[in-house]
């Protein structure tokens, strides 16, 4: 027995030592490597290449068809189209007739995609900012360059979701326990920091284009960006100095109607560089029809007859960028500004989608010059847009024309310079106080509340702070 | 040539042996006391034979001893066939036993042996001490059984019989031996002046649950676990007719919930045991409560397979798909503390332990075969509105909202459709038959050494959908048995591959558009056999059928396991395992799924990819075992080393110009990497267990994990988990005996302890970036992968269990009653937060507590015993309890609107319906806070789409060689009602909508029919309110079958051993008030009514 004991206690030895040698290489054993698809934040920004890499993300991020800036159906410009009166939905799918029909659920996808994109991208540009901020070896031309970008987008989100939503959180950090019980901040707060950010990314950003082509933002692209924001604020005089900025450099200058749109545009100030290999422009893969839009989604929208009817006859723009489908009996007219549909992969891309572009600037410095009773400087401008559209110019047509004429003349320009681009229909007609009065008589189910589209109501469950939902959900 | 008979020199030493033996005698006292090595009745060797020489068993003692063995090889020569079972005896036991029948005998003289013919056995002077026993132990048939235990009672010492039944032990007169074999009844039987003893062992009612029972690294019966397992056999297991084996075990097992998610084959199934522990329920958070899956001592990964694009399969693909049913010895459940806390971190859940057939120690060479054959049907059909009910219902909608058709929507179906046309959907495209073929075939045999079994499967399954699509199996598996003749060694070799494929369609819109196709929709073909696309008026349901998708699967897993008993009790053990999962899919997307009319702009495109899943597993163990005086002692203890590695890529090929091309990557205009994905996991832990029983009354085993995962940051990586459990046999106290003698068995057993949880994904704790799928002017992009959370640690659960066992009526029917409480916090979760935090959710642990208890009873019963007609029945029933206990600030969380403290999990807040406005037209519900909107502050109503309580009920008769099975499924729930499309859009409606509002003195349950947005809010409303609740309560007969055995006197004509004939079905019936197609798996495809016939037969 006691043989046998012994004998037992030292294959217990044995094997508590083995266990124990092989103990000795737990922690390493459980050290696996990093897939080879991620990489750590820290080494993100550890090098110029890679920092302009979480740049490029945001970029790419912005054109995934769900983004809000993408210039799919999903997107501002062909949502924000529909609430107002310039784009019409022959789609099947509910949610995208809810924004024709102004009548928008908190439940509504898109609504809901739109929202949650910007964050998604302020995210991300905050993402930059902190992660430059702490990096030590990116070079401090890349590191200003980058962070201007990234404010730059923060204050680009901001805009968006002020206009869109109203009041709407303001979102300046990555810690989501913060962000998660953020609550909203009056308009006039959202503003005064998207400025901020506008000002500071100017410091940042360098005048030239970091890049090739005009698709990075510089330092002109914030300016345009504030010059708009200046002039939505009603702070004309400030709009005016912004705007000169821009249309004081040489470098920009309005294209004839048909290549406006094109990569070498030289009226563009910024252009986002469409990524998918099979893709000119999203804008013009879901707008050109070529069958009926009728439940003939995705390509299920059509430009209305208000808009249509409202251009001046021989303008070059109704010529370039409205074209038409028809299938013998119906016709339905769709936004030509984008001109290919697809792109056999290994083409060049022939058209960069425009976020901001020279015809603009001239347009917001005209009203913000008028508004100030610089009338003839006012028309000149307003002329210059006119001309290249090669109609009649206003100083010709009406040299003694009154502010509110001038007002109105640049109303009607804005509509069909800016139609089917980023929203600007319907949130003109929203600062001008003009969407009831406008928008009553074409769409049935208007209410005055649908100025505001509703916080997503999954937001709302989530975060208790957002506090009551917009007036009229 | 042979040496004379009486040969002087052997009779010198036979005189001296005289002498010495009266000394012998003398001393004898003395000798015992000594200790000495001389004397053969205490002299232990093991020795062992299989049909060898006696010159060989004189070698293996004299290896042993300092015996010396003299003998005349003539004498000894003719015994070279003798088989001696492996055992410890005393050398004169072993000489009694292996000269049984020989008319040889021994004398001992100083150290040597001599053997002669007609010597007398020196047994007969130390009679006074133990003597010699020795006999044979049959069964009730007359059959000799090896292997039983016979122990002198009250001692340690004690034997098997031998392979012809055979015994021999030392014992004296007033010694009481023990017999006892599994599923048999244990004799006890006193020596008295016996030398020989006959024994028929009588085998038990209880055999049945007296089986060994699986706990994964040790084994247990019943009577013996202190903790909460439950085992279904191959009986129950191998002859449904299901793909997925866990679909088995439906209705089987109290406190385990299985549920179908869809009637397509190959598809994951949802096994929950006792009740969601984790808030991470499904989607993209992953799935926080799927069990441990163990097939033959190794882990396979339980999370779902994802398919590359979405298909018919909902959740994912079952990672057991190619695992065939029939080659299942046994499936056991482990539940509580005790039985899963060995599992540590990933037993949270319970453990699934899945055993594979193997080669049986010693037979014949055995062919089994299997085939059966059958048909398959979606049991039920929603009821629909037709045509005239359907136009009635679109003309009253526009009539409703003052618009005439086509002014927002086509409305094909009333300006362009005939209007007169009927078609019942449901018929047309889930109205098939799938037809089921499966044949299996195993070879099994050996040695006493070595064994072997080989199986190979196949099975075929359609779809009820038109169009060839299926799914089909092929499978084998080899298992080894090795034991070395000295049987210390022992080596067990099991491998098992199965291919599956599937073929289906990608198209997620089938069920949708049985279920809301309008009924007067057009034909599915022109009159020349092409597709009709009705002037590009509609999508052809029929087009989304060309969108193929197939997967392969190639799963492989193997397990090796060695042990080595090094000294009596004390074994040493690895156990080794590799498993290789790798599935290949592509979907087709062909240019004629599309309307021809847009053909100029339709392109073809192709995705393809799959999932791959390595693993290896080490395990060394040692396991110790040791009877004392009244108690045993059992340890065991060892280590884990796990590695998987998970890769899954998928592409996708667009702008296919041909369909001829289609496939062929090149011919694609671009092609996109959609998903590559590649990560590690790690694991290590080690383990113990110490159980200790006293008397066979008492019990008590503490178990120990530490677990170290690689999935948890550098300063969370190990935790350490236990349980503690203890059992008391009262029925083997002398006081029950006499005060309750109707109980022949009862156990009072209680165990208590913690697992734990790491199923979330990998490299969760870093902070990274991903590399996107597109440059940005070639420049790559990076993007943040996640919110980052470096700090998240082990979940843990604390499981509590009570449960009373006991049987009586002469163990006919005995019942299992558990109670059981367990609660998880450190809730680790993928945290919901709003938008504006920029991802959706975060991984983090939360501060919840939540609380699972129920009460699960299993009762057996053989209602008639007789040697004709047998009857038993087995009842399961669960009562489960889910309760959000604790949760701080919930009211300030993402979480608010979905739970709720002291409610279950399985909640949903919901409006209360009023019913529908005189006056408008529309529901109404209870605007709860009076503020005038509708919102979440409103939502007061909890409705639990849990399982209130769940049973199964199996009955068995069995006449003659008739045999009839039946399981009966029954199951109290709520459940989300069909939802209802919005009633006058264009889509079916079930047949109930038109109970509508249509005047103010004719408001009916349904609101006003409505085709423009006017009612879009209170639709909405409606689906979020008490008027989507149904019914979900069933009573189902799940599965009977109806089997004659061939009587043996034709069989052995047809030279078979045994022949079985067989017919089967599955989901006979069900009783429900369910309004969809079925209560368990909703709107999607159910699963399929199956009748199926067999044959099975061994040669």
């Amino acid at each position: 027995m006691r043989n046998v004991i012994n004998k037992l206690i030292m294959y217990l030895r044995i094997f508590i030592v083995l266990l124990f040698l092989l103990c000795a290489s737990c922690e390493s054993f459980l050290d696996v490597d990093l897939s080879e698809t991620e990489i750590i934040n820290d080494e993100v920004f550890s090098s110029d290449v890679t920092a302009a890499s979480a740049i490029s993300g945001i970029y790419s991020d912005m054109l995934n068809a769900q983004a809000f800036s993408s210039g799919s159906n999903q997107s501002v410009g062909v949502l924000a189209g529909l609430s107002s009166d310039e784009l019409k939905s022959y789609s099947a799918n509910t949610d995208f007739q809810a924004f024709y029909q102004n009548s928008i659920l908190p439940e509504n996808f898109w609504n809901q995609s739109l929202w949650s994109s910007l964050y998604k991208t302020i995210y991300e540009a905050n993402a930059v900012i902190q992660g430059l901020d702490k990096s030590l070896s990116v070079s401090t031309e890349v590191r200003n360059q980058l962070k201007g970008e990234a404010l730059f987008i923060r204050a680009f989100c901001h805009f968006y979701l002020v206009n869109l939503f109203g009041d709407v959180p303001v979102v300046l950090g990555t810690d989501y326990s913060e962000n998660s019980t953020i609550s909203r901040k009056a308009e006039d707060i959202v503003y005064s920091q998207i400025i901020e950010d506008l000002l500071h990314a100017q410091e940042n950003l360098g005048d030239s284009y970091a890049t090739s082509d005009r698709v990075r933002p510089n330092r002109s692209t914030a300016t345009a960006l504030l010059a708009r924001v200046y002039l939505y604020r009603k702070n004309w005089e400030k709009a005016e100095e912004e705007s000169s900025k821009i249309l004081n450099d040489t470098r920009y200058r309005l294209e004839e109607a048909g290549v406006a749109f094109k990569t070498s545009s030289m009226e563009a100030i910024w252009q986002l560089m469409p990524v998918n290999p099979n893709l000119n422009t999203q804008e013009g893969f879901y707008s050109i029809l070529t069958a009926s839009p009728v439940n003939g989604d995705p390509r299920s929208n059509a430009l209305s007859a208000e808009l249509v009817g409202s251009f001046e006859s021989g303008d070059t723009r109704q010529i370039n960028w409205v074209n038409s489908y028809t299938d013998g009996e119906d016709t339905w007219y769709y936004p030509y500004k984008y001109k290919v549909i697809l792109k056999p992969e290994g083409t060049p891309v022939e058209e960069y989608s425009m976020v901001f572009r020279l015809a603009e600037q001239y347009l917001i410095r005209a009203e913000a010059r008028v508004n100030q009773n610089k009338l003839s400087e006012g028309m000149v401008d307003l002329d210059s847009v006119r001309s290249r559209a090669q109609i009649a110019l206003f100083s010709d047509i009406n040299p003694g024309a009154s502010q509110g004429e001038l007002l109105l003349a640049i109303e009607r320009e804005r509509r069909v310079e800016l139609f089917s681009e980023w929203g600007h229909r319907w949130f003109d007609l929203k600062r001008w106080g003009k969407a009831g009065v406008v928008l009553f008589p074409v769409k049935s189910g208007w209410s005055d509340t649908d100025v505001l589209y509703p916080i997503p109501r999954v937001e709302r469950s989530r975060n208790p702070s957002l506090g009551d939902q917009n007036p009229g959900y | 040539m042979p040496l004379p008979r009486e040969c002087p020199q052997l009779r010198f030493v036979m005189k001296v042996s005289l002498v010495y033996i009266c000394l012998m005698i003398a001393t004898l006292q003395l000798l015992a006391s000594n200790g000495s090595g001389q004397n053969l009745d205490q002299l232990k060797v093991t020795t062992e034979l299989d049909h060898e020489s006696l010159s060989n068993l004189f070698q293996q003692i004299q290896r042993q001893t300092s015996l010396t063995f003299a003998f005349i090889p003539n004498e000894i020569s003719p015994y070279n066939n003798i088989t001696l079972a492996k055992g410890t005896r005393s050398v004169k036991a072993t000489l009694e036993l292996a000269f049984y029948g020989t008319g040889l005998g021994y004398e001992q003289v100083n150290s040597s042996v001599i053997i002669s013919v007609g010597a007398t056995s020196a047994s007969a002077s130390v009679e006074a001490s133990a003597s010699v026993i020795q006999g044979t132990v049959k069964d009730n048939e007359g059959a000799a059984m090896p292997g039983v235990n016979i122990v002198v009672k009250g001692t340690t010492s004690g034997t098997t019989t031998d392979g012809d039944g055979r015994f021999v032990i030392d014992a004296r007169a007033s010694d009481i031996l023990v017999f006892s074999f599994i599923g048999y009844k244990p004799q006890e039987v006193e020596v008295g002046a016996r030398s020989s003893i006959d024994i028929v062992l009588e085998s038990d009612i209880e055999a049945l649950k007296e089986v060994v029972v699986n706990a994964g690294y040790y084994q247990t019966t019943d009577k013996m676990k202190t903790g909460s397992i439950v085992r279904v056999d191959a009986k129950d297991i191998g002859t449904q007719p299901v793909t997925s084996l866990l679909m088995a075990l439906q209705g089987r097992m109290a406190g385990v919930d299985v549920t179908p998610q869809n009637g397509v084959p190959g598809s994951a199934v949802k096994i929950q045991i006792r009740g969601l522990n984790s808030l991470r329920m499904g989607g993209d958070d992953g799935n926080g409560n799927i069990p441990l899956y163990i097939v033959d001592g190794v882990p396979i990964d339980s999370r779902p397979l994802t398919p590359v694009s979405s298909t018919l399969v909902g959740e994912g693909f079952d990672p057991l798909s190619t695992i065939n049913p029939s080659n299942i010895e046994s499936i056991e459940v482990l539940k509580d503390a005790d039985a899963t806390a060995i599992y540590g971190s990933r037993g949270a859940n319970g453990v699934v332990l899945i055993t594979t057939k193997r080669a049986a120690k010693v037979e014949k060479t055995n062919l089994e075969f299997g085939v059966y054959k059958g048909v398959g049907r979606v049991y039920r059909r929603m009821e629909l509105l037709d045509t005239k009910h359907y136009l009635e219902m679109r003309r009253e909608a526009f009539a409703n909202d003052g618009s005439l058709p086509g002014s927002i929507f086509p409305d094909n179906d009333l300006l362009q459709w005939d209007t007169t046309r009927y078609t019942d959907w449901q018929k047309k495209l889930i109205g098939g038959t799938a037809n089921i073929l499966d044949a299996q075939l195993a070879i099994s045999g050996g040695g006493a050494t070595t064994s072997f079994r080989i199986s190979g499967g196949l099975h075929k399954e359609g779809l009820v959908f038109p169009g060839d699509f299926g799914y089909h199996k092929l499978n084998g598996g080899v298992s080894l048995n090795h034991l070395s003749s000295n049987q210390k060694f022992k080596g067990t070799l099991s491998i098992n591959y199965g291919i599956d494929n599937n073929k289906l369609f990608d198209d997620t819109e089938v069920m949708n558009s049985a279920l809301t196709l309008a009924p007067n929709a057009p034909e599915l073909y022109t009159p020349t056999g092409e597709l009709n696309w009705e002037n590009s008026t509609w999508i052809n349901p029929l087009s989304g059928f060309r969108k193929t998708y197939n997967v392969v699967n190639n799963n492989l897993i193997a397990n090796s396991n060695l042990s080595y008993d090094v000294i009596k009790g004390l074994t040493f053990k690895v156990n080794l395992g590799y498993t290789n999962l790798d599935a290949t899919e592509s979907a087709r997307y062909p240019i004629s799924a599309n309307d021809p009319a847009f053909s100029a702009y339709s392109t073809g495109s192709t995705a393809d990819g799959g999932n791959k899943r390595q693993s290896w597993i080490v395990e060394p163990q040692i396991m110790f075992h040791r009877n004392f005086n009244n108690g045993e002692l059992s340890i065991v203890g060892g280590s884990t080393w796990q590695s998987s590695t998970y890769q899954s890529q998928s592409y996708i090929g667009e702008g296919y110009t041909s369909d001829v091309l289609l496939g062929n990557i090149k011919a694609a205009n671009s092609v996109t990497f959609v998903r590559n994905e590649k990560s590690e996991y790690r694991y290590t832990a080690l383990f113990g267990r110490i159980g200790y029983n006293l008397d066979g009354k008492y019990f008590i085993n503490f178990t120990g994990r530490r677990d170290g995962s690689s999935r948890f940051g550098p300063n969370n990586r190990f935790a350490n988990f236990g349980a503690l459990g203890v059992a008391w046999v009262f029925s083997n106290e002398n006081f029950i005996q006499d005060n309750l003698p109707f109980l022949n068995f009862s156990k009072i057993r209680a165990s208590y302890g913690t697992t734990g949880n790491d199923q979330i994904g990998d490299y969760k704790f870093y902070n990274t970036y991903l590399l996107g799928n597109n440059k940005y002017q070639n420049i790559p992009s990076l993007y943040p992968k996640s919110l980052y959370n470096p700090n998240f640690a082990w979940e843990v659960t604390k499981k509590f269990e009570l449960a009373l066992e006991f049987s009586v009526i002469d163990n006919r029917i005995s019942a299992e009653i558990d109670w059981y409480r367990n609660t998880s916090s450190n809730q680790l979760i993928q945290y919901t937060l709003p938008f504006t935090t920029g991802f959706q959710s975060v991984l983090s642990n939360l501060n919840a507590k939540v609380q699972n208890a129920g009460w699960e009873i299993a009762v057996r019963g053989d209602n008639i015993v007789s040697d004709r007609f047998k009857w038993n029945t087995s009842i399961n029933f669960s009562l489960p309890q889910n309760k959000l206990v604790e949760f701080p600030n919930i009211e300030k969380s993402p979480y608010a609107a979905l739970y709720s403290i002291g409610e279950p999990l399985s909640i949903v807040k919901l409006y209360k319906l009023l019913g529908v406005n005189k006056e408008t037209g529309l529901y109404e519900f209870q605007d709860e806070n009076g503020d005038g909107s509708m919102d979440d502050q409103d939502k007061l109503q909890y409705v639990n789409y849990g399982k209130v309580w769940y049973a199964g009920i199996t009955n068995s008769f069995r006449y003659k060689s008739f045999e009839l099975n039946f399981l009966i499924q029954l199951a109290k729930q709520n459940v989300q009602n069909y939802s209802y499309p919005w009633p006058g859009m264009q889509a079916n409606q079930p047949a109930e909508v038109m109970d509508r509002w249509q005047t103010d003195n004719n408001i009916g349950r349904f609101q006003r029919f409505n085709q423009d947005f006017s009612s879009a809010s209170t639709y909405y409303q409606f689906i979020n309110s008490t008027g989507i609740v149904g019914n979900g309560s069933f009573i189902r007969l799940k599965t009977a079958s109806f089997s004659y055995q061939i009587p043996e006197v034709f069989c052995a004509k047809l030279k078979l051993q045994s022949a079985r004939l067989y017919i089967q079905g599955q989901n006979i019936f069900t009783i429900t008030k369910y309004k969809g197609l079925d209560p368990e798996s909703g709107s999607a495809l159910p699963p399929l009514r199956m009748l199926t016939t067999g044959i099975q037969v061994k040669i």
